[in-house]
């Protein structure tokens, strides 16, 4: 199989400019790892400076102020610059046109002008950084955001210019997964990241539109007085709490479905075995993305808003647990007398599960309205969602990166180091977040500064957590960043998956990704009749 | 490569002026509407033709009664999710305050914002105010 | 101005597609995903007019009488005008009339420059008077501290305006390369996507025509 012809992409053409400039879609998914992955060490580093502040009750290096601007870049950073753009634009870009048997998406232009959209905005929120970083929280939530004197509309104009990007990455996928599947491949042969990436896709054209005219209208609520979110002048903030959380709700699933298409491509190339339950998992991505547009008055419970809105929005809740349970269940039963094999990206797999388990329970415990009312703003959130998009999402990047790195590099990296690292990560973040459930349980609000002494042994023992979380990072970092230059050549096929990015000749794909057009006869994880490429 | 391989036929003149017509007719008549006092009426007469109007455009001019399935689709759901934006945002917006009556007795408004004084929002005392 | 006959120029189908089909569909299904974020960005300008018109009624009764609804309908025929020469300006490609279906184009652009012009005249009449967004208001009215209807005004009229100008940028780009002969029967993509976005704007303006100025 393998032939002496055989140029891949990274090859193909040599300087910088072939990297600025180019219209293929495995350079723009490597361009926006890069970023992105920058961005979850300078947001990570946020973090690791927010816990160490946390260590005693009192001031320890930061000022109040200083404090507040850093938990609002650690999440406005994480969420716009990386959580959002990671699975779908980085990962999601390399492997969709080659899942689908596709030379490239449907509008390689427009897919270049999105990375160029994102590093431009994502600039603009740097920039903030310098002009007097944003203190108002990453929700920019009113009437605090329209009077902070800090560089809210240099951040928000941030978020509001890289929600383009995420909106044409939406738009191309659309028309992508539409129109440019191999010959034979029907919607019922497609991978179950394929599906996952459909779904979000949805979501980011219906709703990430919505942050952007809210965005804009805090922007102008700034400059002009439009009075609608001030009350001052007669509007109403709450209102702003509804417009953000339309899209920021969704949003959520933005950064969970993807994760979960790639926990079905990790579960059956691991287990070499067909996926249990295709449709099934098929169809609850695609009813996961309705029903996100159904439940964002779950974060107003306590903002004032009407009694019986809460009712329905915490009813409405409820269903997400149906599709994301279908989801586990299936996985669950897709290892059912497998072949497991424990390489480091099924690792991730299992810490996922486990992870995002103990993140969608506490979900639904958020979700019911007579326990949020206690739990509101405490840390029992912010371990809750750190367990769904820490352990959800930014555990599923990690694995997705660790199963797809052999053919987006054409190296492996260390086996060792890498389940070293792996082990740091999952210990650490269990570490640092269990211990936040219960401060939050017994009383710690969020977002305080100084807290009661009586909670110093717990923040403490969490601190000293991220030690050992970043350690495991500090590490990945170093072994990946190693291996694309010393480490071994990746055969095509290191995993023995099926999915056609597998069936690309050599260790990464060339230019045009299939020397001839593949033709699908079979499902996607049908060990059964298809055979594992070499 | 060839023509009739298009989704796309290509449409008489005819029905896009009959289009164009319907559209002057029912402009003319959603201002004929708002110039009569229907009372609470009005507002969902106008909305109904803005709605027929927009129909109008989208399977015409925009081409939607020929076109693909995923177009429509597309647009209607773009339809719905403003909807259910809509429902629910007045979900908060209609019974605010409802059951705490306490709220409503405070200030007579249906506000979750408290004012000190009543009034005070009207007379230049926050920084905000000041230019009136 | 078109006297000598344009010289059509053959498409050739990107490389990544299989047929010149193939990239026609995908160009739509990407433009119609494209006018539902259009849509949905325009939905929370319309969400914020529901519940400020359900908070303050009598406000926004009164602010809606003070705008001129005869301009607002002078208005709403030039753009409904602007989208019949729109379609016909891609009817006309389709069947290879080149020369009218550019003058359909400049047709299209004129009606959008009298629009903008109505627009400048109706916005500099509510300036003289002392209409502006909520914060900086000074009109009499007898609703002086609240008229959070004019802050809506004119970010929805405003964005509405940006996009009108951003279509005619595209209608000039549309109308220069046609009289290179670029667009023809075989490849017309570009026009039909303009056509599509130009039409959506209209919509847009249907319903704030008599939201802001009838009701």
């Amino acid at each position: 199989m393998s032939d002496s012809s055989h140029v891949g992409y990274l090859e193909a053409e040599k300087g910088l400019k072939s990297w600025l400039f180019t219209l293929d879609h495995k350079r723009i998914g490597v361009m926006y790892l890069f970023t992105v992955f920058f961005s979850l060490l300078l947001g990570g580093l946020f973090a690791l400076l927010l816990r160490l502040e946390l260590l005693t009750p009192t001031t320890l290096i930061f000022s109040a102020k200083q404090y507040n601007q850093l938990f609002t870049l650690h999440g406005a950073i994480m969420v716009f610059l990386f959580i959002i753009p990671s699975i779908p634009a980085a990962l999601g870009n390399f492997i969709l046109p080659l899942q689908l048997g596709a030379k490239d998406v449907a509008f390689p232009r427009l897919n270049l002008a999105s990375y160029y959209i994102y590093v431009f905005g994502a600039l603009f929120s740097v920039f903030s950084l310098f002009t007097g970083a944003v203190d108002t929280g990453w929700t920019f939530y009113t009437p605090y955001s329209v009077e902070s004197s800090t560089s809210v509309i240099a951040m928000t104009l941030g978020a509001f210019i890289m929600g383009f990007s995420s909106i044409l990455t939406g738009v191309n996928f659309i028309a992508t997964i539409h129109k440019m599947r191999a010959p034979g491949m029907g919607w019922f042969r497609l991978p179950l990241m394929v599906w996952a990436l459909y779904a979000t896709a949805i979501i980011q054209v219906l709703a990430t539109p919505v942050i952007g005219i809210t965005l804009l209208l805090l922007i102008l609520e700034r400059i002009l007085g439009v009075g609608i979110f001030d009350p001052t002048l007669g509007g109403d903030p709450v209102l702003f709490q509804h417009f953000f959380w339309f899209y920021s709700h969704p949003a959520v699933y933005i950064m969970i479905l993807p994760a979960m298409g790639i926990m079905s491509e990790l579960v059956t190339t691991f287990c070499k075995k067909n996926i249990f339950g295709y449709s099934a998992i098929a169809y609850s991505s695609i009813a996961i993305a309705i029903i996100s547009f159904l439940v964002w008055g779950h974060h107003l419970y306590v903002s004032g808003q009407s009694e019986y809105a809460s009712m329905i929005f915490s009813i409405l809740t409820f269903l997400v647990g149906i599709p994301s349970g279908i989801k586990v269940f299936n996985w669950i039963a897709t290892m059912y007398k497998g072949s497991i094999s424990l390489e480091t990206p099924f690792l991730y797999f299992l810490a996922f599960i486990f992870l995002f388990c103990i993140g969608g329970f506490t979900g639904i415990v958020l979700g019911a309205l007579s326990l949020d009312v206690h739990m509101h703003d405490t840390y029992f959130v912010v371990a809750h969602f750190h367990y769904v998009m820490m352990g959800g999402t930014v555990i599923a990047f990690l694995g997705g990166l660790h199963y797809w790195w052999p053919k987006m590099f054409g190296k492996m990296y260390s086996n060792k180091w890498s389940k070293i690292s792996w082990f740091l990560i999952f210990v650490g973040f269990n570490w640092v977040f269990l211990t936040q459930f219960v401060l939050g349980a017994s009383g710690m609000p969020r977002r305080y500064y100084n807290y009661l002494d009586q909670f110093q042994p717990l923040h403490a023992f969490s601190t000293v957590g991220t030690w050992v979380l970043g350690s495991g990072f500090l590490i990945m970092t170093i072994y990946l960043l190693h291996s694309l230059k010393y480490g071994k050549v990746a055969s095509a096929n290191p995993w023995g998956g099926i999915t056609l990015e597998w069936h690309t000749k050599g260790p990464t794909p060339i230019h045009h990704n299939f020397v001839d057009t593949p033709q699908v006869n079979y499902g996607p994880y049908d060990y059964e009749n298809v055979e594992i490429p070499s | 490569m060839s023509e009739q391989n298009h989704s796309h036929h290509v449409i008489p003149v005819a029905v896009y002026a009959k289009t164009f017509i319907a559209l002057l007719v029912l402009t003319a008549l959603t201002v004929l509407a708002s110039r009569v006092d229907l009372g609470i009426l009005n507002t969902p007469l106008a909305l109904g033709i803005a709605l027929v109007k927009m129909s109008v455009v989208a399977l015409f001019f925009m081409g939607l009664k020929w076109d693909k399935g995923i177009s429509t689709i597309l647009f209607v759901g773009a339809g719905v999710a403003i909807f259910i934006f809509m429902l629910l945002t007045f979900a908060d917006f209609s019974f605010r305050g409802d059951i705490s009556a306490e709220e409503g007795s405070t200030f007579g408004i249906k506000s979750p914002v408290k004012l000190v004084e009543p009034g005070a929002l009207h007379h230049g005392e926050t920084s905000k105010g000041s230019h009136h | 101005m078109n006297a000598q006959p344009i010289e059509l120029k053959k498409h050739e189908v990107a490389h990544h597609f299989e047929t010149a089909e193939q990239e026609f569909d995908a160009a739509k299904i990407g433009m119609w995903a494209f006018i539902a974020q259009e849509v949905l960005f325009f939905s929370a300008l319309f969400v914020a007019y529901a519940v400020m018109r359900f908070l303050h009624p009598d406000m926004f009764i009164n602010a809606s009488s003070m705008l001129s609804w005869k301009m607002g309908l002078f208005n709403t025929t030039v753009l409904i005008t602007s989208s019949f020469t729109m379609v016909m300006a891609v009817q006309r490609v389709q069947v290879n009339k080149i020369a009218q279906s550019i003058n359909y184009l400049i047709a299209t652009l004129g009606l959008a420059g009298v629009f903008m012009v109505v627009k400048y005249f109706e916005y500099t009449s509510k300036f003289s008077h002392g209409i502006f967004t909520t914060k900086f208001f000074v009109a009499e009215g007898a609703f002086e501290t609240l008229p959070i209807f004019f802050g809506l005004y004119f970010v929805a009229t405003g964005l509405h305006g940006l996009h009108i100008v951003i279509g005619m940028g595209l209608i000039i780009w549309l109308i220069l390369r046609a009289r290179k002969g670029e667009f023809h029967s075989e490849y017309f993509t570009p026009v039909e996507m303009v056509g599509l976005y130009w039409h959506l704007v209209d919509i847009v303006w249907i319903f704030l025509f008599p939201l802001l100025y009838l009701l």
